[in-house]
This record gives C-alpha cells, structure tokens and sequence, in this order.
C-alpha cells in the first residue's frame, strides 16, 4: 500500500494538468468559433437587439479571459450554469444522462467483459484447434462492423422485423408511469436489453483479443507448467495461477474502455434513441451550448483519468509482480 | 382482421406488448387506475421547445400549448380570418362589438378556471396582453397583436375590452387568435426578462381542456384531461407525445404499435399496407421556397449575381419544378400557384409564372454572357456561375430539394454547392445575411398576412423569416398594405393578386413545394373530428377504441 | 526451386484468408482508382427524379437507384475513390507526424520523452469521435480533402505511440549506443538504424489505423457531418438509405456490406502482419 502513495498522487497531478489543458482548450476554441446558444432556439424570430440583449445578459460580450475565471468560479462552488438547449440547469441535464449512460453502459460493459475472459480464455486453451479459430476469425468479423451498422442491424432484425425488442427509447411512454417500481423496472430494463446486448458482444470480442494473448503468454511460463506437473486440477491451475496473471491487460483496457464508452456511445444512443452522454454531448456541440459541453468534458476527463487509474490500482491487486508507472 | 372487442388478435402486435405486459403482469400492477377514455400516443420527430404560447417557435410546442390553454375564440371550419363570423366561443362565451367596430367587448365564462383552481377572470386577459405586447419579452406573435391593438381594458371581473389601433380588416383573427390568456396569479411574480428559463415555460398551467402533467426532454410530454372541463370532457384522458430522434423511428413507433398517430408519413409508407395504421389526408399548408439574397453577404451592395433579376428568371426556368415536387413531396405534392399556399383564400390559379423551359434558359443565360466553360460550367469575366444553397440540418425535406436543384442547375452550367448547416451556423448566418440562397419553408397560417413578413421592405431586419433576402420593391410593399386594410375580401383579393404577380414577375424567389399532408393514425382512433390545419386542435374529439388496449386500462384488464 | 519459393511464400502469408483479403483491397483500390471508367453513369446525375427514384436492382441499373433517382453502383464506385482516399491521406498524415514525433521522443528521451508521453496520453484519453464532431461543427465547410487531414490530425498519437517504444528498444541497442559514442549524427542513427527497425511495427499501426479511419469516416457521414452531398462516400449512402429500411434495403445493404469487407480484410493483413512481426505471438503458433 504504501507504494500506492507516490502513485497516486503523481496519476492525480497529470490528471488535473490534462484536465485544465482540455477545458481550457475547449472553452477557448468554442467561444472562438461562430455562433452561440442564442440561435440555438430562436433564430426563426430574433432580431439583432434580442441577439445583443441576450449576449449581454449571459455574459457571451466579455472578454474570453473574463468568461473564463467567471466559469471557473462558478463550477467549482458547484453552479454548472444553464444549458440552452436543454432549457434546465446543466447539472440535472448532466445528472440525468450521466445516470441514462450507466443504466446502459454498465451492464453491456459486465457481461462484455465476462464474456470477453470466458472466450478469450478458452480460445487461448484451444489453441489450434479448428474451433477455436474459428472463433477468432469471427472475432476479427465482428469487429470490423461499425458500430452504427451493428446497431441499424440489431435495431431492424430484432425490433422491427421479429418484434422481441421495444424500438428504441429508455421506456413505454405509456405504460412508465401507472407501473410499480418493479414494473417501471422491468420496462427499462426491456428497453436496455438490446442496446445492451449489441455493446457487449462488441466489447466481448474487442477484448477478448487482449485476453486471449495474455493467456497465451502465461500459459508458457514455468509456474504454470509446474503447477500442472504437480498434478493440479486443471481448474485449480486456471484459477489460481492462469488467469491472476494473464488479467492485466484485460483490466488495463476496461479501465480505459469503460469511460470512453460514456461519450463514445454517440452511435448506439442515436440508433437505438437512448438519452445518455453521447447523445447529449453530440446536441449540446451542435447547438453550440457552451456549459454543457464544458461540463461534459469535465466529467469525461475525470472519468477518463479515475477509470484508468483504479485499473492500474487492480491490476496491481490481483498481480503484485505488476510495476506501477509513475 | 377481425377482432372481438378487447381482445388482441392481430399478429404484429403481439410481440412487444406481450413481452411488456407479461413482465407487468409478472411484476407489478396498476398503481392508479385511470378513467375511461384511454391514452392516446402521438409519435413525434422533435421535441417542443418551450411551453409558453407568447414565446413558442416550434411547430411541436403549438400541439401542446393549444391544448393546454385556452383562447378566447377559436376559429371556424372555414378558417374565416378577415370577420369573426364562423368563430366560435371558448374562454369567452359571448362578444360585442362597438358601433364603429373599433373596440370588441368579451363576456368571459364564469366556470372557466385555471387548472389550479383558480377562476379565470378578465385581468387575466388584460395582464396577457401586457405581457405579450412588452417589448421586454420578445414575442413576435406579441409584435403582431401590438401593431393592431392599443390596449385591454378591464370593466369587471368577468368582461374586459380590446381596442384596436385601425380598421385592419383581420383584428379580430390577429388578437383572438394570437392572445392566449394567461395566469395573472402566477406569472406576475415572474421577472419579464427571465420568463424563458422560468419553471412555468416548462410546466405551464392553463385553462384548456388538458393540463400538464410532464415533460421529459427529447424523450415525452405528457398531458391529461382537466378536472371538469368547462366546456365538456375532452374523450381521451391521457395524451402523450413520444419523441423520437428523428422521423424514421417515429414513423416506425406507429407501425410497432408503441404510438398512434403520426403526422407525416412518406409515400413509401402511405402506400403500404400496414395492419392497424390507416393513412389521413391532412390538409397541407406548408410552402417551400427558395430565396435570392438580394445583396452581397451583409452588405447593402447588390448580389453580384442574384442582384440580376434576369439571371433570377433564367435560373427560375432552368428548374424543372413538377420533378422536384414529385421526388420531394411524392405524387400529390404540387408546385405553388405563386408566393402563397393553394389553402389561403387569396389563392389565385390564373397567375403568369415563368415556365420550366431549359433551352430558353440556356439562351437567357447565354444573351447575359454567361458562356459553357470547358468544365461545363458558365463564365463571364472570368468569374463562375457559382453559388450556394443553404438549408438547416434538422430539415431533411429542405436538405434534399438543394441536392435536386443543385442537380437540375448543374445542366445548365450552374456549379452549385448544398451547405447542410447545423442549427446555430444556420441562425448566424441568416443573421449576418452571408448566403446566396436559403430555402425556407413556412406554415401558412390561416391569413394570407404572411405574405408581408415574407415579403415587404418593412420586414427587412425584423430577423429570421422576414424577409431574408432584404427584397424591396415598393409595388408589392404598396399593393400588400392595400390589402391588409381592404374592407372586403373581394377587394382584398385583387391587390394580394397584384402583389403575387409582381413577385412572381420580379422572381426574388422560387416558390418549390407544396405538399400534401398524409398523416397515419392507429384504426383504434376515432378520428371524430379533423381540423385539416391544425390536427392537434380536435384532439379533445377523439376516441380511443378497439383492441390492443393501451396503458392503465391494459394492467387493469389483466388484474 | 519453385516449390521452395511457393513454400516461403505461403508460409509468409498464412491463411487463404489473407489471399483473399489482399485480392479484395487490391480489386476496391482498383476499382476506386478506375472509378470514372468503369462507373456505368455519372454519380450526380439525376436522369428522372419524379419517376426513376428508388428502384430496385435491375438490368438498367445493376445496384438499383437511390431517393434522387442517381445510379447506386456509379455512386459505390465513386465512393470507393472516396472513402479510400481520405483513409490513405489520414493515416499518410498520422504515419508521417507520428513517427515524426515518436521517433524524437523515443530517441530523445529525458524530459522531451516525458513532455511528448504525458501529451499523447492526454490526447488519447478525449475519444476521438468527439473532437472530430467538434471540429467538424467549428468548421461546417470542410471539404472532403480537409476531412481527410482532420482525421489524420486526430489519429497521429496512436501512432507516436507505437514509434517511440519501438524507437526507444532501437536506441538502446548496442549498435546503436556504439554509433552515437562514434560521433555519428542523430539524424544519420536515426535514418539509417533506428526508423528502419520501426518500419515493421509503423506497417501494423498503419495498416490498423486505415481499419479504424473508414469506420470513423462512415460514421460521422452517417451522423451527417462527414462527405456532404452531393459527393458519395459509403457513409453517406447509408444515410440516404436509412430512412426507408427494407422497403429500399439495397441502399443500407450495399454500402454497408463495402465498409464491413474492406475493414475485414484491412483487419485479416493488419492481424497477420502483427503476428509476423511480434515474436511472442510467433513463437505460440
């Protein structure tokens, strides 16, 4: 534990570097580009003094440097300010699709994962053998499909065409709200399945693939061929000597796969209309909503930065042998 | 199909339902059973914007403001605007004029209430047409209402006057059906400046035959029956819009059976026979057309091209617009009769519009000097026929016209380019008037006023529609206000003709498409009455009925 | 003598799968660069939009025509050109900057290889999809060419990546060592030693990054903020065809089967070049 210290502190200075370095870039290059929040809404009916009025009252005529240590201020004393184009505050727009995102993310990240040990770790065991190839073949077919295209494809074969899936959307606009709270359950999680699903066979076979190397490499070292030598149960050598060790590249890539899928999901949540983080981001961009975005990246590169440093500190759990970068 | 009453029968709908409520049925049960009269579910492409009648600019907002408030009138079948004859009484039971017309008494009705109980009284309607008329606020229907109406006067709780600046024959139509009253009680707590982002905007309280109940944003909005509706029972309890990200998967939640109305369907998807979805020929008053920038980006210098009008008219011709209206708006869409929506009573089919002919454009364009350059583009001093079409990105029948005009101009020489902008670039540069054309595309209210923002020098910097291409001409400014203070609709007629033919003979636009409207609706609605215009206004008519029940009656038979 | 040769030559290649994969990217880069001779129509023209839109397959046209009534194998074809095209300048431009700088840090070391690790690693935290989305609604009049740049401008920190560890095992090789204490100058080590030994590892990466780039490509276009109309790229096509599903699935189905083959095959060379390059894997087969 007491490595962990210099660790940690040193992952949290990079962190906050990178983070100021991005929100800094990221304020600077949106207010330089044309356009602001007001058009977002109104532009069918404006006139030029309503535009100026409204500059003038969020405080868009300012000098950048002005805006910004007023942002700065305002965000850390917890007001994320309002978003345009969401007409609410930003906290609850981010509060509401950071919750919509886990709901999905979650779940197709778990059972992708298992999923993803389970193969990979059998496909290492069957090395050579037609099936196991086979599989990988697959694997590499799987992941060669966009997601976008996985998603239309998903979206059409089981929600149109066999009807085995609610087309898209978090709940039954109908149904929600005279259900129970199992019920209103049981409705999101109908609606989660098959967005769910479709991510977790992509992250299933994308890191299978680590996985699957790092069992192989293991498979050669000394103490395993000594454990099975001594005739340990094949299950027992897996368990206790294979899979601790071959985990590290599976849990270094969760760690920075998991985050990126927040904002990265901007394909699934469109297709399959799911109200989370890439959705919201991909609108608050378009609509040229300054705090939301901002707040966005903020929450993105934090979660970025705590997904990849709580893998490492797993990593360094599960297999002590593993050196910690500083 | 058959089907006895209640029960499901029809194979496509089993699927999803099915699993639903078997997992309801499994779990939970109703936690409040709701009244007969059922849900209805409308499918929607987009979200509303705000829900306060002065400051709405979407389309989708309008749905749910009209039900929600209440007018003092509502308009008649015969969308009669330039009297109040046909109007029939609503928030006002009875009015009166004065002998010169020029102020109008309205008798509000005394069961009328706010949905929190509260009666509606006269102050409301005085205090809505303070707030609307407040330049503070920023209401263009307000800028409209201001330009007619002096002032509102109350005389007792229950009876409150309009009096009106000028003898503008379309007053009453302008005031009644512009003003919503508004909540006195509750908004006067409301800053002026801030009533956008005020938590009424989002959840308002009205006097209408719904009430709010929710919105959850970009995913539905949902309202229900008021509590004794003064003017009767609307017959559907619940009405939920469901938003979709965008019109595919809407029109898809009709066909799932997940939503029972949507308000356009492609031909492609008219035409096909879909169990339990009938299509409902809507009566379109939606006109696209396309704007010449009459100047050179911001300046006042005139378009080096389209300053032309010679140019305008050949390229005019050099569009072959029955293709485009077909391709675009399907069979029943038609080409414009000139700068108006065929629905408005000013139509008039005898107007002479330059006719599609592509070798007498090539010929114009030639005598301009403007000669076939080697990359079968034209040039005249040097300098291309080049320019480009901007359309907003949220608009996909807008994006697809350039793509097809940009096409048919490409035959004549023209290198046109289609800018797609998102929603902000689009505002900025209509702003700062940077384009060369911008197809707009309007929703022809009942009057033919429209024609003035569209048109006329004093629309010129009023912003957004009005007028974008900065055109001034003063025989269609003078011809316009004739008819908008025309005593007689004969009269008015006549000089809305003269204003049409002279912009069609001026050309500082096209005018594209008109299309008709299919909307498909679930065969369990009983579509009682249709207000062809404006679909959403006899919602409170409609029945839900038939099978695959829907929503608490549904946990509710299964209990 | 033949027979040992074919035998080389089989055994560097591996699988049938990886012929085929070649003879698939060698017939689309074909294609794309023949694209005006061998499309049947002009991709733009629009020969009857009121009557001729959507059509199924048929002899007139073999791939069936789309909602402007424009041929859809011409606009395949063409797209080709396209897609191709901005995934071979991206990943030109992320190879070249990214060895660029890879190559400076790993063989710099020190403070310079600090500075350039803790930058990279920042930018690959931001997913890519998102600063492209940024950019792209910053500058709405990004032509194809520009596209192109962007995305390579995005995508050369993996590659500094890969350059630098290769670099930084290069230049602690003895040779190597012993060159600099000779006095040889870096830019002759580096040239003449140290880059070619990286040239295996910046082929996978490369061949890797064209695989990610198409996809990105045809997302954003489907997003709408790629290859505007009317310039056909397989992303956009696929857009146009959304909207009516199967009623016109030749619009989804054929762009769509032309991204997922070309990425596969990218993916089947790109797998078995890193396999002939990373020993550890080697040594396990």
């Amino acid at each position: 534990m007491t490595r962990l210290r210099p660790f940690l502190l040193a992952r949290a200075g990079h962190a906050l570097t990178v983070l100021v370095v991005i929100v800094t870039l990221v304020f600077v290059l949106f207010r330089l580009t044309p356009g602001d929040p007001f058009l977002a809404r109104s532009q069918e009916h404006a006139t030029e003094e309503e535009h100026a009025a409204f500059r003038a009252r969020w405080g868009y005529d300012r000098p950048i440097a002005v805006q910004y240590v007023k942002w700065v201020g305002n965000f850390v004393s917890g007001d994320f300010g309002w978003s345009h184009s969401a007409q609410r505050p930003v906290r609850e727009v981010l509060a509401t699709a950071f919750v919509n995102s886990t709901l999905l993310m979650i779940p197709a990240f778990v059972l992708g994962w298992l999923g993803a040990v389970a193969l990979g770790t059998w496909q290492a065991f069957r090395q050579g053998r037609w099936l196991a190839r086979a599989s990988e073949t697959v694997a590499i077919g799987v992941l060669s499909i966009p997601d976008f295209v996985m998603a239309l494809a998903a979206l059409w074969v089981f929600a149109f065409r066999l009807r085995l899936a609610p087309s898209g959307g978090m709940v039954d606009v109908a149904l929600h709200d005279s259900l129970t709270l199992a019920g209103r359950t049981a409705d999101v999680v109908a609606h989660l399945a098959l967005p769910a699903l479709t991510l977790a066979v992509v992250v299933m076979f994308a890191v299978s693939r680590y996985h699957r190397a790092a069992v192989l490499g293991v498979l050669h070292e000394d103490y395993v061929r000594t454990a099975r030598a001594s005739g340990a149960a094949e299950s027992d050598v897996v368990r206790r000597h294979v899979l601790p060790n071959a985990l590290g590249p599976a849990i270094a890539v969760a760690g920075i796969l998991l985050p990126g899928m927040f904002a990265g999901g901007v394909f699934v949540e469109k297709v399959f209309a799911w109200p989370g983080m890439g959705r919201t981001l991909v609108d608050a961009v378009l609509g040229r909503d300054f705090e939301l975005v901002q707040a966005i990246v903020v929450v993105s590169t934090v979660a970025i930065a705590l997904g990849s440093a709580l893998a490492d500190i797993v990593a360094v759990t599960f297999n002590p042998r593993v050196q910690l970068d500083t | 199909m058959t089907f006895t009453r209640g029960k499901p029968v029809r194979y496509h709908e089993f699927g999803r339902p099915a699993a639903i409520l078997g997992l309801v049925a499994v779990f939970g049960c109703v936690g409040d059973s709701a009244s007969r009269g059922g849900t209805l579910v409308v499918s929607s492409a987009g979200d509303a914007d705000v829900l306060f009648p002065p400051l709405t600019a979407l389309a989708q907002s309008h749905e749910v403001t009209d039900l929600v408030f209440e007018k003092l009138a509502a308009i008649g079948p015969d969308l009669n605007t330039m009297s109040d004859a046909g109007w029939t009484p609503r928030l006002a039971q009875s009015w009166s004029w004065s002998r010169d017309s020029m102020s109008v008494t309205f008798h509000l009705n005394p069961r009328a209430t706010w949905h929190d109980g509260t009666p509606v009284r006269a102050n409301d309607v005085r205090f809505a047409f303070d707030l609307y008329t407040d330049p503070k606020v920023h209401s263009s229907d307000g800028r409209d209402i201001a330009e007619v109406t002096d002032s509102v006067s109350v005389s007792d709780s229950l009876t409150c006057t309009a009096w009106f600046k000028r003898a503008a024959p379309e007053r009453f139509y302008t005031l009644v059906g512009g003003l919503v009253p508004l909540p006195e009680h509750i908004l006067s707590k409301v800053p002026r400046d801030s009533l956008l982002q005020s938590p009424f905007a989002h959840a308002p309280v009205g006097s209408g035959p719904y009430k709010f109940v929710k919105w959850e944003p970009k995913q539905r909005i949902e309202i229900a029956a008021a509590d004794r509706f003064y003017l009767g029972q609307p017959r559907v309890t619940r009405v939920i819009w469901t938003i979709a990200p965008e019109l595919k998967t809407a029109v898809q939640r009709v066909f799932t059976g997940e939503a029972d109305f949507i308000e356009t369907l492609t031909p492609a998807e008219a035409s096909a026979p879909h169990d339990g979805v009938r299509p409902v020929r809507l009566r379109g008053n939606v006109l696209g057309y396309a704007v010449f920038n009459m100047h050179e980006d911001g300046t006042n210098a005139p378009h080096p091209l389209f300053g032309d009008r010679a140019l305008r008219r050949a390229l005019s011709m050099a569009l072959d617009r029955k293709t485009l209206a077909a391709n675009i708006v399907d069979t029943s869409g038609r080409v414009p009769y000139g700068p108006f929506s065929r629905s408005l009573w000013s139509a008039d089919s005898t107007l002479r519009q330059a006719p599609f002919d592509v070798d007498a454009a090539r010929r114009a364009l030639d005598s301009l000097g403007w000669r076939m350059g080697k990359d079968s583009v034209r040039y005249k001093n040097g300098k291309p026929l080049a320019f480009s079409i901007v359309t907003p990105s949220s608009s996909e029948i807008r994006n697809r016209t350039a793509v097809v005009m940009q096409e048919q101009w490409r035959q004549v020489g023209a290198k046109v380019t289609a800018e797609v902008l998102d929603f902000t670039a689009m505002g900025e540069r209509m702003r700062a008037k940077k384009f060369d054309i911008v197809i707009m595309q309007t929703f022809a209210a009942p009057s033919p006023s429209g024609v003035r923002q569209a048109w006329s020098t004093s629309s010129i910097g009023m912003g957004g529609a009005n007028n974008p291409g900065r055109y001034s001409n003063p025989v269609v400014d003078s011809a316009i206000d004739n008819a908008l203070t025309a005593p007689t609709v004969t009269a008015a007629r006549a000089h809305y003709r003269v204003a049409y033919q002279a912009l069609l003979d001026d050309a500082p636009g096209i005018w594209l498409w008109e299309p008709a409207v299919t909307a498909g609706a679930s065969t369990r609605l009983d579509l009682a009455t249709l207000r062809p215009d404006a679909w959403w206004t006899s919602i409170p008519t409609w029945g839900v009925t038939g099978s695959a029940p829907r929503g608490a009656e549904a946990a509710a038979k299964k209990q | 003598m033949i027979a040992g040769q074919a035998e080389r030559a089989r055994r560097t290649l591996g699988g049938p799968a990886v012929y085929a994969a070649l003879a698939v990217i060698a017939l689309f880069v074909l294609v794309a660069l023949l694209a005006p001779v061998i499309a049947p129509h002009d991709p733009f023209a629009q020969p009857d939009a009121a009557t001729q839109a959507n059509l199924a397959p048929s002899g007139a046209h073999l791939l069936g025509t789309d909602r402007y009534s424009r041929d859809v194998l011409s606009r395949l074809v063409f797209g080709a050109r396209v897609s191709l095209g901005i995934a071979a300048l991206a990943v030109g431009i992320a190879m070249t900057l990214g060895t660029a700088v890879g190559a400076l840090a790993g063989y710099a070391g020190g403070w310079t290889d600090r500075l350039v690790t803790r930058t990279v690693d920042a930018i690959l935290s931001v997913p890519r999809v998102l600063v492209l989305i940024f950019i792209v609604a910053a500058f709405p009049h990004l032509s194809v060419f520009g596209l192109a740049i962007m995305l390579g401008l995005t995508g050369w920190p993996a590659m500094a990546k890969v350059v630098r560890a290769q670099v930084r095992e290069t230049a602690a090789m003895d040779y190597v060592l012993a060159a600099r204490a000779l006095g040889v100058r870096p830019l002759g080590i580096l040239t003449r030693h140290v880059l070619p030994a990286a040239v295996p590892q910046i082929l996978v990466a490369a061949t890797l990054a064209v695989a990610t780039v198409i996809p990105l490509e045809a997302g954003l276009s489907f997003l709408g903020l790629g290859v505007r109309q009317p310039t056909p790229s397989w992303g956009n096509m696929m857009l146009d065809g959304a909207d009516f599903g199967a009623h016109t699935w030749w619009l989804l189905v054929f762009p769509g089967m032309a991204i997922v083959i070309t990425v596969l095959s990218i993916n089947v060379i790109g797998e078995r070049l890193r396999e002939m390059v990373d020993p550890r894997v080697r040594a396990s087969r």
